[in-house]
C-alpha cells in the first residue's frame, strides 16, 4: 500500500492548498483538546468544512485531540468527539490513555496515537494496537534501523515525522515552560522555552555564555526512500501555524519525491532540497534516522535560511478571454520582476507582470499591500492556487 | 505512608532505617538515567538482602525510555529482579510494565511517567494494567492532586514529594554536542556539577546532567511538601525524596524531618533552597488564562 503523505494546516485555506499541493491527508487542531488550540481556527463549522473538502478530493482528515489533561479539561470533551465523528473526520489523534479509551468506547472514531507518548518500541505499539488504537506516531527519536525492526514486529501502522520543528526533548516529557513561565507545554501553552538563550555554569563558574538546548528543524528528504522501503504508513510534516507558500513548498517537494520513487524514477536528491529552500525554513537536519544526533542536529544560532524565492501573490483568478490573471498580494513585487508560477504539477514557469492594475482598473506602480488584489496581464493561463514567487537575482 | 530514600550503599541502610526511612531505592546501572549511585545487578541483590533482613522494602527504579534493542535485556532483567524478591518496581515506561506482565510482576510495577500522570480518569486504565501503583505528576496543584483520592480504586498513589524535580529529558547529548560545536575535548566538564541559568531568570540554576542515555534538566528550587503532608499522608503510599544534587546530611535531614513530622529544624536550616512546586501554582493552557 502507498505511504501517506500527512500535511499540517492551520485554518481551511491551508487545508485547500495542503490537499491540492499534494498532502493525501491533513492534520488540524480544534479550538479546544490540541496542543495548537491556542491559535486554531477550526471551530466544529470548519472542520465540518474540512472533512468536506478532504472527502470530496477523496483524501483524509484527522483531528488532534492531543493534550495531556488535567481533570477540568474534560467538559465537554464526549460531546466533541461525537461532533468529530458526526463530522465523519477519518482519525483523531490522542495521547491520553482516558481519551484512547472515551473515543473507542463512545464513537466509531479511528484512533492514532500521539508522538506525545513517546513509543520507542513494537511491544508498545502492538499494545497500544490491543487497546484500539489504529496507527502509532512514533517518537521522534528512533533511527532508520530501529524503525524497521518495530516495523517487523507489530501488527499498528506506523506514522513517522519527516519535516518541520522539532521538541529538543522526548515529546510531552518537557516542562521548562510550565516552570519558567507557568505555561502548560502538554496543554497547549508551550512558550518554546527551549529555544531560549541560555548560560552554562561548571561548578557556580560561568563556563559559556552561548550554551543551547534547542534542535534543529528536521528535514528528512534523504531518508524519505528508506522509509519507503520499510514500508510506514504515513509521512508527517510538523508545522500547524505555517504559512501557504510554506505548506505548498514542503508539501509539494515530499510529493513529488514519494512519486518519483514509486515510479522508479527517483531525481538526485539535491533536486528535492531546491524544491524546499524555495520557502523559508529554519536550520535543518536530519534528526535521530542516522543515529543519536550532535552538534549538527542542534540550533546555535537562530537564524533561518533565506528562502531562494520571494512568496508574492497567490492566484485568485484568471480571466482566459481578456488573459488577465487575479492575484492575491503576500509579498512586495514590481511589475518588472520575473515571477516564478509554482503549481501542484509540471515544472515551474516564468513571467513579468508588465503593468500592476487594482481589482478596480487603477494603474499601479508597485504591489505594496499584503492582501492587496492585483491585476495583471499573463499570456500564461493561470490557475486558482497558483503560487507566484519573485525569482531573485 | 512509607518514607522512599535512595540508597548509594550497603554502609547506610541501618542509619537511613533508623532515621525514618521504610523502603529503598535503587538505581541501576542499566536502566536509570541520571543516576547518582548507579549499581550493578550484583550490588543489587547484596542490598536487596541486606534491606529484607531489616524489615524494610526495596525498590528498583528503572526510568530510561526502552527502545527495541533494550527490550531483551530488560526481559532478562526482570527475570533477575523476580528472583530476588524486589519489592517494587519504579517505571518511567510503560514498555517496563508489558515486560513484567511477562514475569508476573506487573502487581509490583509502580508506574511513574513523569508529566503524564495527571488526573484520575487513567485509573481504569492503570487498573487495567494490573499494576501495584502511579505516581501522581508533579506539575498539578494540591487540589488537582486531591482529585486523585476521591475515586474508588485498588491503585496506590505515591509522589515525588521532596528535593530536585525534573523537568526535561532529552535523548540528545546536549553537553557534548555544544563542547564538539565548540571544538572542545568531550571530557572537558567531566565530573563537573553542571547547570544552565536563563538569560532573563540570573537567579536560577537549572542542575544539568547528561550520561549515555541523554540530558536531564532539573528545577532551580527543591520541592519540599512538608506544609501539604497533612493532607497527603493518609492518602499516599509512597514518598519518594530525591537525592540527586544533595549532600549526604541534608539528605538524612530531610527523611528526618517527614518522619517525625519536625519540620521547623529543616526549614530553618536549609529552607531558603525550597519551594512547593506547583502545589499553588496552577499552569495556563492559553497566555493569560491564569491571572
Amino acid at each position: 500500500m502507498k505511504t501517506e503523505l500527512l500535511a499540517p494546516a492551520g485554518d481551511i485555506e491551508k487545508v485547500k492548498v495542503a490537499f491540492l499541493y499534494g498532502a493525501d491527508a491533513v492534520y488540524i487542531g480544534g479550538k479546544s483538546f490540541s496542543l495548537r488550540a491556542r491559535a486554531s481556527r477550526f471551530g466544529l463549522k470548519e472542520i465540518n468544512e474540512a472533512a468536506e473538502i478532504a472527502h470530496k478530493n477523496k483524501k483524509k482528515l484527522y483531528v488532534t485531540c492531543n493534550i495531556v489533561p488535567h481533570e477540568a479539561d474534560f467538559e465537554g470533551l464526549e460531546a466533541y468527539l461525537n461532533d468529530l465523528e458526526k463530522a465523519a473526520v477519518d482519525a483523531i489523534i490522542v495521547s491520553d490513555p482516558y481519551v484512547v479509551q472515551l473515543a473507542k468506547s463512545r464513537t466509531a472514531l479511528e484512533v492514532h496515537l500521539s508522538t506525545q507518548q513517546s513509543v520507542t518500541n513494537s511491544l508498545q505499539t502492538d499494545f497500544w494496537y490491543s487497546q484500539g488504537v489504529k496507527r502509532i506516531v512514533l517518537a521522534r527519536e528512533l533511527s532508520l534501523t530501529e524503525i524497521k525492526d518495530i516495523k517487523a514486529n507489530t501488527e499498528a501502522d506506523l506514522e513517522v515525522f519527516v519535516h518541520g520543528g522539532m521538541c529538543s526533548s522526548y515529546s510531552g516529557r518537557c516542562t521548562l515552560s510550565n516552570v519558567m513561565s507557568l505555561r502548560d507545554a502538554n496543554r497547549g501553552g508551550c512558550a518554546h522555552s527551549c529555544r531560549w538563550e541560555y548560560d552554562l555554569f561548571q561548578n557556580d563558574r560561568l563556563f559559556a555564555g552561548d550554551f543551547q538546548i534547542a534542535s534543529r528543524d528536521l528535514v528528512a528528504l534523504e531518508h524519505v526512500p528508506a522509509l519507503l522501503d520499510i514500508g510506514v504508513s504515513s509521512l508527517k510534516i510538523e508545522g500547524r501555524m505555517k504559512s501557504i507558500h510554506y505548506i505548498a513548498t514542503v508539501v509539494n517537494s515530499y510529493r513529488r519525491l514519494i512519486d518519483d520513487y514509486y515510479e522508479g524514477k527517483l531525481r538526485p536528491i539535491d533536486e528535492y532540497f531546491a524544491m524546499i529552500e524555495k520557502a523559508e525554513n529554519r536550520q535543518a537536519g536530519s534528526g535521530f534516522f542516522q543515529g543519536n544526533p550532535l552538534e549538527k542536529q542542534q540550533l546555535y544560532s537562530t537564524g533561518s535560511t533565506q528562502p531562494t524565492k520571494d512568496f508574492c501573490g497567490l492566484v485568485l483568478d484568471y480571466d482566459l478571454e481578456h488573459k488577465l490573471v487575479l492575484v492575491e498580494q503576500r509579498n512586495y513585487f514590481e511589475a518588472t520582476d520575473i515571477l516564478e508560477v509554482f503549481r501542484p504539477e509540471g515544472d515551474p514557469l516564468q513571467l513579468t507582470a508588465g503593468e500592476l492594475f487594482s481589482d478596480t482598473g487603477e494603474k499601479l506602480d508597485v504591489a505594496r499591500h499584503p492582501l492587496q488584489k492585483v491585476k495583471f496581464h499573463s499570456e500564461i493561463p493561470l490557475k486558482p492556487y497558483d503560487i507566484l514567487r519573485r525569482v531573485n537575482t | 505512608m512509607r518514607i522512599v530514600a535512595t540508597l548509594k550503599n550497603k554502609d547506610e541502610i541501618a542509619l537511613l532505617a533508623k532515621i525514618g526511612a521504610d523502603a529503598f531505592l535503587l538505581e541501576t546501572n542499566l536502566f536509570t538515567r541520571a543516576a547518582e549511585s548507579p549499581l550493578s545487578l550484583e550490588t543489587i541483590k547484596e542490598l536487596v538482602k541486606a534491606i529484607h533482613r531489616r524489615r524494610k522494602k526495596a525498590y528498583v527504579l528503572l526510568n530510561t525510555l526502552i527502545h527495541e534493542a533494550d527490550i531483551a535485556m530488560l526481559d532478562e532483567y526482570l527475570e533477575e529482579l523476580r528472583r530476588i524478591k524486589i519489592d517494587a518496581i519504579v517505571c518511567y515506561d510503560l514498555t517496563v510494565i508489558l515486560v513484567a506482565s511477562k514475569h508476573k510482576l506487573e502487581k509490583l510495577c509502580i508506574y511513574q511517567p513523569g508529566t503524564m500522570s495527571t488526573h484520575p480518569k487513567n485509573l481504569a486504565f492503570y487498573e487495567q494494567l494490573g499494576i501495584k501503583g502511579v505516581t501522581i505528576s508533579r506539575e498539578i496543584t494540591l487540589e488537582e492532586i486531591m482529585g486523585f483520592f476521591t475515586e474508588e480504586t485498588k491503585i496506590e498513589f505515591s509522589l515525588m514529594g521532596h528535593g530536585y524535580q525534573e523537568m526535561f529529558y532529552s535523548q540528545r547529548k546536549l553537553v557534548s554536542a555544544y563542547l564538539n560545536h565548540q571544538g572542545l575535548p568531550h571530557d572537558t566538564l567531566a565530573g563537573a556539577n553542571l547547570s544552565i541559568r536563563e538569560k532573563q531568570r540570573l537567579d536560577q540554576f537549572f542542575p544539568i546532567v547528561e550520561d549515555r542515555f541523554g540530558t536531564q534538566i532539573f528545577r532551580a528550587k527543591k520541592l519540599a511538601s512538608f506544609e501539604f503532608l497533612s493532607s497527603l499522608e493518609s492518602k499516599i503510599q509512597d514518598l519518594f525524596i530525591e537525592r540527586r544534587f544533595i549532600g549526604d546530611q541534608e539528605y538524612f535531614d530531610s527523611i528526618k524531618a517527614y518522619k517525625q513530622r519536625d519540620f521547623l529544624t529543616f526549614v530553618d536550616e536549609y529552607g531558603k533552597e525550597y519551594d512547593t512546586g506547583f502545589y499553588l501554582l496552577p499552569t495556563e493552557k492559553l497566555k493569560g488564562d491564569v491571572s
